[in-house]
């Protein structure tokens, strides 16, 4: 690692930190984390085998500082393990030296990534259970306190000083590198096809499908063997090292885990194992073969030097979170099996076991799906109940993402519980709600009243959120989410928690009895033996969740040769420049790329002080991953901006964007590589020009009936200018109202129903009605007819020439005259005339009023027929 | 007496359904010029014509009275008439504006003044595209009525209780927004800063439902048809979660297709607020000037690393790439640029596009032809329309009297 002169934080980090170190005393390395005071030089919870537990070491004193931290968090730890029976003498690597801790540090220090001691030997050797030596039940989780151990080497576990430095990264020509085709992607079917000919075959031949398939009796995740094709390849992806096949690795090379799970772990296999293993690691260099070879990267990209994230990346770990009094805390950065460690260092560990359908997230965490269950043991939940209830105080946090906001009963998130109506804690879900039940005092064994966050407020999103929950004998109940007191009041007083049951079991994602499962992911959790303040609250939410790392891309571009280079700045002075973006996964899906800035390194060798700079550009800035540019995501791509000395600060370079973006995963994090583009930068450019999008022509289909309704408006509107009734007449208005949206609403001839024809027909009942009522209106309208109106109904419809005066009006005015596509004149008018003979007959000797309606009926019939309705 | 009739259904619907039964018969016949010129006026007024109104149209269109239409121009030109009829105004283009009012789309919904200004932009045969940017409101100039109230749409109800003829300028009058709502001239954009606009499609929520709605109504495209995911997407809100339930997919491949380029867009409207609760009548458009309304920042953590919105400065990131078809021109307001500040030149923006014309010319399309339009020669029509909108510097009129002589049928 090529250690930089001056020391180079974020401004954010910089106030985080100072934070921390007003906080703490002791000095340690680059971790920021605020250590439990209660920590026991110790992690996990898994049994100690092998090795030498108890053998005193009787060599020499650690020589510095470092190597006594070396052997206090990494070799005293390994010497209790199995690694203890061949590195102690017998094998190299002594790393585990029991004469003289200075050699063996000498032998470990070269097998750990300083910058990413998860990228170490010792972490890859217990991932793939190396000699069977992983000490715990999932090899996951031993990689993982591995990891740990080298981090409390390499950094403390308590540390004020938290400067992160940045450093030069080694420096990688761009490789386009082929991966394993995604969904969505331009040869993803290619894939499946090559997955289904050649690999997927073996898993019915080795009786895989007897549970990795959703199917199978004893479903067992994940479903590759799934009889959905897609999911069986999807899920296959993480278990297939597509470098198996372009490196031709031989067997004891290959890291594919369907290979490895065969070959070194013997995986339900007996005694085919190390031919299984050959016949699947050939079936893979088969696939590997069907997939294309990937594109160059163009001649014309202006491009910076290429990283990897857990290669090159630094982590910014820890981040300054405050976990002090945490008796229990779960990172789940294990990433497979079927453990989570409980990390917090208070015995005894509460280690979860999962069961039920779950997947691990990219980035830390568990995708809990219904009836997921990551549950603790009594004996060792029983640590909560007994701190608890001697503090009387304590807080739950968790990092969470709900996967709806339909769920409810409450869903249990995490529950320290006996049942589903017996509890000391829940955190659980409703809706938009987060829901504390707790028992105490002044609520019941089920921890009601319930304290949850108000329904208008909403709080609860099916994103990523920071929640916690506090008690304390003064302030009660309060909930947390995303840094902040949502405000809401415990209608319970504080009381005290001397009630609680120390035989209930703590778990996540469901209740005791599984009936109140809980969907969504946990990407962190931890239960503290006191109220967290609001200021360590702010904290925790400000320093994240998971992995963190700072990419540094040195702003160079070599020849094919790697030779030849040249900054792209064009500044002279001796150092080098960097564009470095705040990264990680996201989820198990993307990588977040935030706040870029640029940052300047002395170059070895040089000691020429940094020269002033002013309006070199720097625009639109991509990121490319493996050799080429995804089309989605590129938030910087219309980035313009100049770099400016006088903008330069040595804490945070020159910001060149506050903003972030996610982009897809491909690979993974130790495998995808990442580099930048430039439209323009100093005086490299290459402007790009989206390609002219020519319009799509409209589809032509068959014609549409061109006759239709009138709609309901057209119907009052139509009605009223052929009575002359105005729409504001007062029955008019009641009717419509009434009958409004009975009427048709489109004009489609296909939607007309029996309905419309009733509204239609009240409507004109309504209109003849007011139209009769009226004698100036009648008079205008029937002129032949105005001494009519005042006789009885036989005198007034005896002739024909009667009855005509009522029928020619109407026709002429609802119907129109000399219309070929409206009803055939004599027709209609017989089929009128003889209405009113019928009408009339049946009324014989009756008054005006009758010969009225008699009117009134025969107007409706026409002016309620299709010769309005339809137009 | 009227109950009287009421109570015999069964005697009066045998005679309807018999009328029915005999109009439809007679719409099989072929139509001559005079059923042309029936239709026209139909589609148009949305009422039937009288005796006298469809003889001035014969006049017109068929000179020589051999009940064969002279041309396309004279039935064009016959059609006209039919735009004096109050049924234009108070019946076709109030039905038509009416659903681009709300969110349900309902035509059920008093007269208010987005629809009030519709009608009279077209009445007044002005420049269409006026509808999204100009500092003009149409209200009612008859006694007797509450006044114009930036509370209540009570002058509205009663402007339309009246019966009055919305085409009559002595009835439905032309002002400057501003001088009626006193709303800066500046922050006045037609129709989405009326009332009813601002009550519809500024309530609660994150302002996005104007932008949505505007491109439904105003350019005939929901964001489904609109969305690309390779837009740039540095504008998106930081209340946009990029990881819906914890699956980032959704967002790379949905969510970012229509919010890369709706936030930059939307960010116009970034000072104006309605200020009552959503599904009540109460409230008024509230504008900040040059201050960020609360719901542009809020749900903030959903990804703190999204855009935080700092002013009303717009984007047009959709005059690249697929979107481009849309057919993006210069405006008054910004040129060439893409790019302004607040609501009046963004509604310029979408106004002086080819798909702002084109959607004017289709929705008058299906009001006049009651359908949408289908075959080539629909889609022909469409076109002329568009350029006679063009021509006409964007008076719609000449769109409702061009698809009806297209459609004045065979």
């Amino acid at each position: 690692m090529n250690v930089i002169s001056k020391l180079n934080t974020r401004t954010w980090l910089t106030a985080m930190l100072m934070l921390a170190a007003l906080a703490l005393s002791g000095c340690g390395g680059g971790d920021s984390t605020e250590t439990n005071a209660q920590y026991n030089n110790g992690v996990g919870g898994g049994a100690n085998t092998g090795g030498v537990a108890g053998s005193p070491y009787n060599g020499p004193v650690c020589s510095t500082t470092e190597i006594c931290r070396f052997k206090q968090y990494f070799y005293d730890e390994l010497r209790t393990k199995d690694c203890n029976g061949c590195h102690a003498t017998d094998q190299a690597p002594t790393f585990l030296n029991p004469d003289n801790v200075n050699q063996a540090y000498t032998q470990a220090v070269g097998r750990v990534n300083l910058n990413n001691p998860s990228d170490s030997v010792f972490v890859d050797y217990v991932a793939a259970n190396h000699q069977q030596a992983c000490w715990l039940s999932s090899s996951a989780a031993c990689a993982s306190e591995m990891t740990d151990y080298i981090d409390r080497w390499l950094n403390g576990v308590s540390s004020s000083s938290t400067e992160i430095q940045l450093s030069a990264p080694d420096e990688h020509p761009i490789t386009v590198t082929k991966q394993l085709p995604v969904a969505g992607t331009a040869n993803y079917s290619t894939a499946v096809n090559a997955f289904q000919t050649y690999i997927y075959p073996l898993f019915a031949e080795y009786n895989c499908d007897g549970c990795h398939r959703s199917d199978a009796l004893t479903p067992q995740q994940p479903y590759f063997a799934s009889a959905d094709i897609n999911e069986a390849y999807d899920s296959s992806r993480s278990k297939i090292d597509i470098e198996d096949g372009v490196q031709d690795r031989v067997l004891a090379e290959a890291l594919s885990r369907f290979v490895v799970r065969q070959r070194s772990e013997f995986h339900n296999c007996g005694e085919d194992c190390g031919a299984n293993a050959q016949e699947m690691l050939d079936a893979i260099k088969s696939f590997e073969a069907a997939i294309p070879n990937p594109n160059a990267v163009p001649d014309n990209w202006v491009t910076s030097r290429a990283l990897i994230l857990e290669r090159d990346g630094i982590l910014a770990s820890g981040g300054g979170r405050i976990d002090t009094g945490a008796i229990a805390m779960w990172e789940f950065s294990e990433g497979d099996g079927a453990l989570v460690l409980d990390k917090s260092g208070v015995d005894p560990a509460m280690n979860l076991d999962l069961t039920g359908d779950y997947n691990w997230v990219g980035g830390n965490g568990i995708q809990f799906l219904s009836g997921t269950r990551a549950q603790a043991t009594i004996l060792a939940s029983r640590k909560l109940a007994t701190r608890i209830k001697s503090s009387n105080a304590y807080s739950l946090e968790a990092w969470v993402a709900p996967a709806n906001v339909t769920q409810e009963g409450p869903a249990r998130i995490m529950t320290y519980s006996d049942g589903n109506t017996s509890r000391n804690f829940t955190l659980g879900q409703t809706l938009y709600n987060y829901d504390f039940l707790h028992r105490s005092s002044s609520t019941d064994g089920n921890g009601d009243p319930a304290l949850s966050t108000a329904d208008d407020d909403e709080r609860l999103q099916a994103t990523l959120q920071h929640v916690v929950l506090t008690f304390d004998p003064i302030n009660g109940r309060r909930i947390y989410v995303n840094g902040q007191y949502t405000g809401d009041t415990d209608s319970a007083s504080p009381g005290n928690l001397s009630g609680w049951d120390d035989s209930f079991v703590f778990i996540m994602g469901n209740e005791a009895t599984g009936e109140y499962p809980w969907e969504g992911i946990i990407r962190f959790a931890a239960v503290y033996d006191r109220a967290l303040t609001q200021d360590e609250i702010t904290t925790n939410f400000d320093a994240g969740v998971g992995e963190k790392y700072f990419l540094l891309f040195k702003l160079e571009q070599c020849d094919e040769l790697g030779e030849n280079c040249e900054d792209l700045t064009g500044i002279d002075d001796g150092y080098d420049s960097y564009v470095v973006f705040q990264a990680a996964v996201f989820d198990s899906y993307s990588y977040l790329f935030s706040e870029p800035y640029l940052y300047r390194i002395q170059a070895e060798g040089t000691s020429t002080p940094e020269s002033s700079y002013n309006a070199i550009p720097l625009e639109g800035m991509r990121i490319g991953i493996n050799g080429k540019e995804p089309a989605v995501g590129q938030a910087f791509a219309k980035l313009q901006t100049t770099l400016d000395s006088s903008l330069y600060t040595e804490e945070a370079g020159q910001v060149l964007s506050s903003i972030g973006t996610i982009l897809p995963l491909e690979g993974g994090s130790n495998s995808d590589e990442f580099f930048l583009t430039f439209e323009q930068i100093g005086a490299f450019s290459d402007i790009r020009v989206e390609a002219t999008v020519s319009p799509v022509a409209p589809t032509v289909s068959e014609q549409e009936p061109d006759v239709g309704l009138r709609n309901f408006a057209e119907i009052n509107a139509s009605m009223s200018k052929i009575t002359g009734v105005p729409v504001t007449n007062s029955d008019v208005v009641s009717t419509y109202n009434t009958v409004k949206q009975q009427l048709p609403t489109t004009t489609s001839a296909e939607t007309f129903l029996s309905s419309h024809q009733m509204g239609v027909a009240q409507m004109a009942i309504e209109y003849c009605s007011a139209l009769v009522d009226d004698t100036g209106l009648r008079d205008a309208f029937f002129p032949g007819f105005v001494s009519n109106f005042g006789v009885g109904v036989t005198p007034a419809f005896d002739t024909t020439v009667e009855r005509d005066a009522i029928i020619n009006p109407l026709f002429d005015k609802v119907v129109g005259s000399g219309l070929l596509s409206q009803p055939d004149e004599a027709e209609m008018k017989t089929e009128l005339d003889d209405l009113i003979v019928l009408l009339a007959s049946r009324h014989v000797g009756e008054t005006e009023i009758e010969t009225q309606k008699i009117v009134k009926a025969t107007c409706a019939a026409a002016l309620g027929s299709a010769a309005v309705l339809v137009q | 007496m009227l109950k009287s009739i009421k109570t015999s259904p069964a005697r009066n619907a045998g005679a309807l359904i018999l009328g029915v039964a005999m109009a439809m018969t007679g719409s099989l016949a072929e139509a001559g010029a005079r059923d042309q010129a029936k239709r026209m006026y139909d589609r148009i007024a949305g009422v039937p014509p009288t005796q006298p109104e469809l003889n001035a149209m014969m006049a017109i269109m068929d000179a020589n009275d051999d009940d064969v239409t002279d041309s396309d121009a004279a039935a064009q030109a016959a059609a006209e008439l039919a735009l004096e009829s109050t049924g234009f105004y108070n019946v076709t283009l109030k039905n038509m504006a009416t659903p681009w009012t709300n969110e349900e789309q309902t035509m059920f919904a008093d007269l208010n003044d987005f629809t009030a200004t519709v009608i009279g932009l077209v009445r007044d045969g002005d420049d269409f595209r006026k509808v999204l940017y100009d500092d003009v409101i149409y209200v009612g100039a008859i006694g007797g009525i509450s006044p114009y109230s930036n509370d209540s749409n009570d002058h509205y109800v009663e402007l339309e209780a009246s019966g009055e003829n919305l085409g009559d300028p002595a009835v439905l009058e032309r002002r400057a927004q501003s001088s009626v709502t006193a709303l800066d001239s500046g922050a006045t954009a037609g129709v989405m800063t009326t009332r009813a606009g601002a009550k519809a499609f500024f309530v609660a929520g994150t302002n996005r439902a104007m932008f949505r709605f505007t491109m439904m109504n105003f350019m005939c495209r929901d964001l489904e048809q609109v969305q690309d995911t390779s837009r740039t997407p540095d504008r998106i809100r930081q209340d946009v979660s990029r990881s819906p339930g914890g699956d980032s997919r959704i967002f790379l491949n949905r969510c970012v297709g229509c919010h890369s380029g709706m936030d930059p867009l939307a960010q116009a409207f970034a000072y104006y607020n309605w200020t009552g609760e959503e599904g009540t009548e109460d409230g008024r458009l509230q504008y900040t000037a040059n201050s960020v309304q609360p719901k542009y920042l809020i749900n903030a953590d959903n990804f703190r690393y999204g855009y935080a919105t700092p002013d009303d400065h717009w984007d047009n990131y959709w005059r690249e790439g697929p979107n481009s078809v849309l057919g993006w021109n210069a405006t008054p307001y910004t040129g060439n640029s893409g790019s302004g500040s607040g609501a009046k030149s963004m509604g310029a923006e979408l106004s002086h596009s080819d798909a702002f014309a084109e959607c004017q010319a289709k929705k008058v399309f299906k009001t006049v032809c009651l359908h949408e339009p289908t075959t080539g020669a629909d889609h022909s029509q469409v076109s002329s329309m568009v350029s006679n909108l063009e021509a006409s510097n964007f008076n719609l009129q000449t769109a409702f009297t061009g698809a009806a002589a297209y459609c004045r049928g065979d």
